[in-house]
């Protein structure tokens, strides 16, 4: 498993459209993805869970990577997330 | 309740409007994690009136904090996303009135939020509100059975099995 910490900088946090396109990347990753923040976790993969979270600008969230390809999936979160 | 889809398979199941307004196609939403489909199939509303009802009987999943955006489930595992206007999570609550919170039981036309049509529209955002199917992975086919003006809780999406 790998695991990196990111601190949200989007101002309005992961509404729904960066949550949309964290499911599209995690959809098309082999591992499984999942996002912790403030004591809750989600499934990457899941719209409503990823929203669910909550995650506001500010917040550090942690991404959990099993499965697969964690490297290469490590790289594409991380590129990912340097505009949320 | 399915006659009007009998050359549909028997695994249709309907979804309705969710206010008074235009259903028009998921392509014409300004704004391509809608248009492109990237949430899932769906329909989009202009609505006429600013008030959204529940489309069926089930569980509010999701309300989120800035009140613009719903999401609800119901008894089949239908997942449904409401989110009215487009960029409207920058206005912060501001134009909108919940009147359901996360996990609460709804039945089909239960009010869940009335919005400020013009206000929003004086904001400078769009008021193109999409209902997305969010597990749309889960069905086979999805269509608009009925486009144009509607009235709240008419039939406008067919999704298939």
């Amino acid at each position: 498993m790998r695991t990196f910490t990111h601190t949200i900088i989007d101002p309005v946090g992961i509404h729904a459209r960066p949550a949309s396109k964290l499911v599209k990347e995690a959809k098309e990753v082999d591992s499984t993805v999942t996002i912790e923040v403030n004591g809750k976790s989600a499934d990457a993969s899941k719209l409503i869970a990823i929203m669910s979270l909550g995650a506001k600008c500010g917040d550090e969230i942690i991404v959990n990577i099993e499965g697969g390809d964690e490297e290469a999936t490590e790289t594409k979160l991380k590129a990912f997330f340097a505009d949320f | 309740m399915f006659k009007m889809f009998k050359k549909k398979s028997d695994n249709a199941i309907s979804l309705s409007s969710v206010c008074d307004g235009e259903v028009v196609d998921l392509s014409k939403v300004e704004d391509p994690v809608f248009s492109e489909r990237m949430m899932g199939d769906g329909f989009a509303m202009i609505p006429s009136k600013g008030e959204i009802v529940s489309p069926f009987n089930g569980e509010v999943t999701l309300l989120v904090d800035t009140k613009h955006a719903v999401t609800l489930k119901d008894e089949n595992d239908l997942e449904v996303l409401i989110h009215i206007g487009i960029d409207t999570v920058n206005l912060a609550g501001k134009c909108f009135e919940t009147f359901v919170k996360t996990g609460d039981k709804v039945n089909k036309g239960d009010t869940l939020i009335k919005f400020d049509i013009e206000g929003i529209k004086e904001a400078g955002y769009k008021i193109s509100t999409p209902v997305i199917v969010v597990n749309t992975d889960d069905y086979s086919n999805i269509n608009i059975s009925k486009d144009g003006y509607v009235s709240a809780l008419e039939d406008v999406l067919c999704i298939e099995k």
